[in-house]
């Protein structure tokens, strides 16, 4: 039963990274193969809705709506990595040098940890890029800002419960020290549920960036960003609908590939761990 | 069981009020009219969760407009602060002593008539029984004292209309220019010169007493007012009792508030949601071409765009006559000069213009003419090791100013010219702080029907809203020649000399000249769309209901 589990998991896994090769693949090569420039105003083919020549019509401007959301493409991708990379990075050192060490920097870190926890999350976002101003390098400090708290608390409870296995107890009577219990026996086992959240992040990441930039604090102009351009085009909704839909439909289609992928990636180190 | 103790209630609550009237009722025909009874009131509970006026009083109307912050936006109800005596104008709180007719005429209004001693001296004669809200009668001396209390507070009130004495005698007020004005009248249409009870205690939220069809009850800054009408106003009872403004700067919340009845006006529509009422037969459409125009302004303490090149260039990159079909809808006309062609200094005829129609490609070969070349490979032309980078500045609720950057940004990119644009809910600041190369404007150009007003604003070298910096001696020369001449042919010519200069120096860069669009729900009578931008809310509008 478990073995079904575990290869169905896998197919689920193999499908989401192919779909997920497609998707980097459209963001980075797309951008060089679409028909009409992204960026350049066509006054005279504005509002033309979705046909042969213009696949998702065009917007306000006469730009193909369609080259946009793919040039924009990248822009959500890459931001929403960088978020989770460096939110990854940093809530995994954070939390396993507070959980190993104890003592005075596990409360110091743990405190400031709470503090963040505090406050509902895209508000906080919200206010720390506020006070950043627009753009898409204080949009993505202020997600960290966000992000950063589940990574830390996660990494420091899993190593905290570490610290005192049996084979961690043995290797320091083995006269192992601490530095090579930290790399050899505790990020280990502490890397991967941390990696699986990660995983699962992306999505959300993805959205809350869309967020902030379609309230004008992310991405700026001329930048392609969905949300930003989602939040143009909502002055259309009723009279050219396909720049809001496609844009939309880009969004929901990449949140589901990540989510389809962070979901498969922990039934796939799940059963492993139980095997 | 939930049902069962309701009715108990009810049926307390109906032994209470109506046993009286029918003790012959048996009590099953009593539960029966209980039930009635609790299922009314059910209806009635559900209904007043909607956003409707149940609860309004019997018999009040209420008119509800919208529109953008540029249209209603006030920071105070103080006629003398800032702008906002011209959108307490809008609102139907202030009233000046002549107002603009529909040809930019101005006709009496607080004043009856006047007189023309001299070149020089003015006689007003104020209109007898006009009150202000708080009761005080409107008397020469009062309007010479509100008049002093804004030169006081208002910098710019000065530049509109140089006075060099008042006297008030009874309801007589004279007037004394320091050089002879011939567009006074037109000058007393700018609501600025709103007349007020500066006796009166200015309040913090409501502001100060005028006499307009309507009165503040309650007033939020940049957000919305609401208003009971005057009911001693001296022009007519006003048809509606209570007028709600709010200000929905969300273009398609707005267009939506319209559709489902929220509101029954908005008040300067955007051009998208002009396509969005066309076909719309419960909407009226209603627009008249106002003096507003898009134009571009040019730091000149700025070293990037103080070659008159670059701003040639610029002006080359955008593509008017799309803009004004496209992004407005055709609701707008392009323009290569300074006023619109409806005025009668308007006209480009025989004037030299330095942009004649979208050509980035000149645009492109007139930058590397004059030395800018891309040295370093970065995609962006520079000179003398400067790249061609400019910060833009406009409104972020302005759909159409928007637009135009996104506009112009492509174009710019396209011949190797950054541009960052940074939006805000008010420039002042920003202008005021040369914190901008180049700002997308919105202006109403002439609301007073005079050249003279938008040439004293904006043009003279040491004018209040010169925020370009733009000196030119040839245009203080030709405009205080304009200010001392009486004849309108004249006037005309020489308003084109300085339209010629503008033109030719590029500071100010015109791009169309946009029409005023009103549309409002077919209920709404009396309701008539002024080209000046200063009247909106008057007592003859009227609401079926």
């Amino acid at each position: 039963m478990k073995k079904k589990n575990k290869r169905k998991a896998r197919r689920w896994l193999i499908f989401s990274l192919a779909l997920l090769a497609v998707l980097f693949a459209v963001a980075f090569i797309g951008p060089s193969l679409i028909p009409h420039q992204p960026f350049k105003p066509n006054m005279r083919n504005a509002l033309q809705p979705p046909s042969a020549e213009y696949l998702f019509g065009t917007d306000n401007l006469g730009r193909c709506v369609f080259c946009r959301v793919i040039a924009g493409a990248s822009t959500s991708l890459f931001s929403a990595l960088a978020v989770v990379g460096i939110v990854f990075a940093a809530g995994t050192v954070l939390g396993v040098a507070a959980g190993f060490t104890g003592g005075v920097l596990d409360h110091i870190i743990m405190k400031i940890s709470l503090i963040f926890q505090a406050f509902p999350s895209f508000i906080l976002a919200v206010a720390v890029a506020g006070i950043l101003g627009n753009g898409l390098k204080n949009g993505i400090i202020s997600l960290c800002a966000v992000y950063w708290v589940t990574y830390c608390r996660l990494a420091r409870s899993l190593t905290v419960s570490l610290r005192d296995m049996p084979y961690i107890r043995a290797a320091r009577i083995c006269g192992a020290g601490k530095i090579s219990i930290l790399f050899k026996y505790v990020l280990p086992n502490v890397v991967a549920p941390v990696l699986v959240t990660a995983a699962l992040d992306v999505g959300s990441v993805i959205l809350s960036m869309a967020g902030l930039s379609f309230l004008g604090l992310g991405a700026v102009r001329p930048t392609a960003e969905w949300g930003a351009v989602m939040s143009e085009a909502k002055d259309y909704l009723q009279t050219a609908p396909w720049i809001i839909v496609f844009n939309g439909a880009a969004l929901f289609v990449v949140v589901t590939i990540f989510n389809l992928f962070g979901d498969s990636l922990r039934d796939v180190l799940d059963t492993n761990a139980e095997i | 069981m939930i049902k069962d103790s309701t009715s108990d209630k009810v049926l307390t609550v109906i032994k209470d009020s109506t046993v009286d009237k029918n003790l012959t009722l048996d009590k099953e025909e009593l539960l029966m009219k209980n039930k009635v009874i609790a299922l009314a009131l059910c209806t009635a509970l559900t209904a007043s969760a909607l956003p409707v006026n149940v609860f309004a009083e019997e018999g009040q109307k209420t008119f509800t407009a919208g529109a953008t912050t540029g249209f209603f936006g006030a920071e105070s109800l103080d006629v003398a602060y800032n702008w906002d005596g011209w959108i307490m104008s809008i609102y139907g709180i202030s009233e000046n002593l002549f107002r603009l007719d529909e040809n930019y005429v101005p006709q009496p209004w607080l004043a009856e008539s006047y007189e023309n001693v001299d070149e020089l001296t003015w006689k007003f004669n104020i209109r007898e029984g006009v009150t202000f809200s708080d009761g005080n009668p409107v008397t020469a001396e009062a309007v010479k004292k509100c008049f002093e209390r804004t030169y006081e507070q208002n910098e710019r009130a000065s530049s509109t209309l140089d006075i060099a004495s008042m006297e008030a005698e009874g309801q007589v007020l004279t007037i004394k220019t320091s050089a002879p004005n011939p567009t006074i009248l037109n000058d007393l249409c700018d609501p600025l010169m709103g007349i007020y009870d500066a006796d009166a205690q200015v309040d913090p939220e409501l502001g100060v007493p005028c006499t307009g069809p309507f009165v503040a009850t309650s007033f939020t800054a940049m957000t919305e007012v609401s208003m009971v009408k005057n009911e001693n106003y001296w022009g007519g009872e006003p048809k509606v009792d209570k007028v709600e403004l709010k200000i929905i700067d969300d273009t398609e919340a707005l267009n939506m508030a319209l559709q489902n009845g929220e509101i029954d006006l908005i008040a300067q529509l955007p051009a998208a949601g002009t396509a969005v009422f066309a076909d719309n037969e419960d909407i009226v459409m209603e627009s008249k071409t106002s003096t507003r125009a898009n134009f571009l302004a040019y730091n000149m303490k700025h070293a990037v765009v103080e070659d008159a090149a670059v701003r040639k260039a610029i002006g080359m990159c955008v593509d008017r006559e799309a803009f004004a079909d496209v992004v407005y809808n055709g609701y707008a006309t392009p323009s290569y000069g300074v006023y619109p062609e409806s005025l009668p200094y308007g006209s480009t005829e025989g004037m030299e213009l330095t942009v004649t129609g979208y050509d980035s490609e000149g645009a492109a070969a007139l930058l590397a003419d004059a030395g800018y070349e891309d040295t370093d490979g970065d995609g962006i032309l520079d000179k003398d090791g400067e790249p061609l980078s400019l910060h833009a500045i406009t409104y972020s609720y302005n759909t159409e100013c928007l637009q135009l950057a996104d506009m112009i940004q492509a174009e710019l990119a396209g011949i190797g010219v950054e541009m960052t644009l940074e939006t805000y809910d008010v420039l002042d600041d920003p202008l005021a702080n040369d914190e901008f190369d180049l700002a997308i404007l919105s202006h109403a150009m002439a609301p007073t029907g005079s050249s003279q007003y938008f040439i004293s604003m904006l043009f003279e070298s040491d004018s209040s809203e010169n925020m370009a910096h733009y000196s030119n001696e040839e245009v203080d020369a030709l405009s205080d020649k304009l200010k001392a001449t009486f004849d309108e042919e004249e006037r005309n010519t020489i308003a084109k000399d300085v339209c010629q200069q503008v033109i030719s120096d590029k500071v100010y860069d015109f791009i169309v000249h946009q029409q005023l669009i009103c549309a409002y729900s077919d209920k709404v009578t009396g309701f008539e769309v002024n080209p000046s931008e200063y009247y909106l809310i008057t007592n003859t509008i009227d609401i079926a209901e």
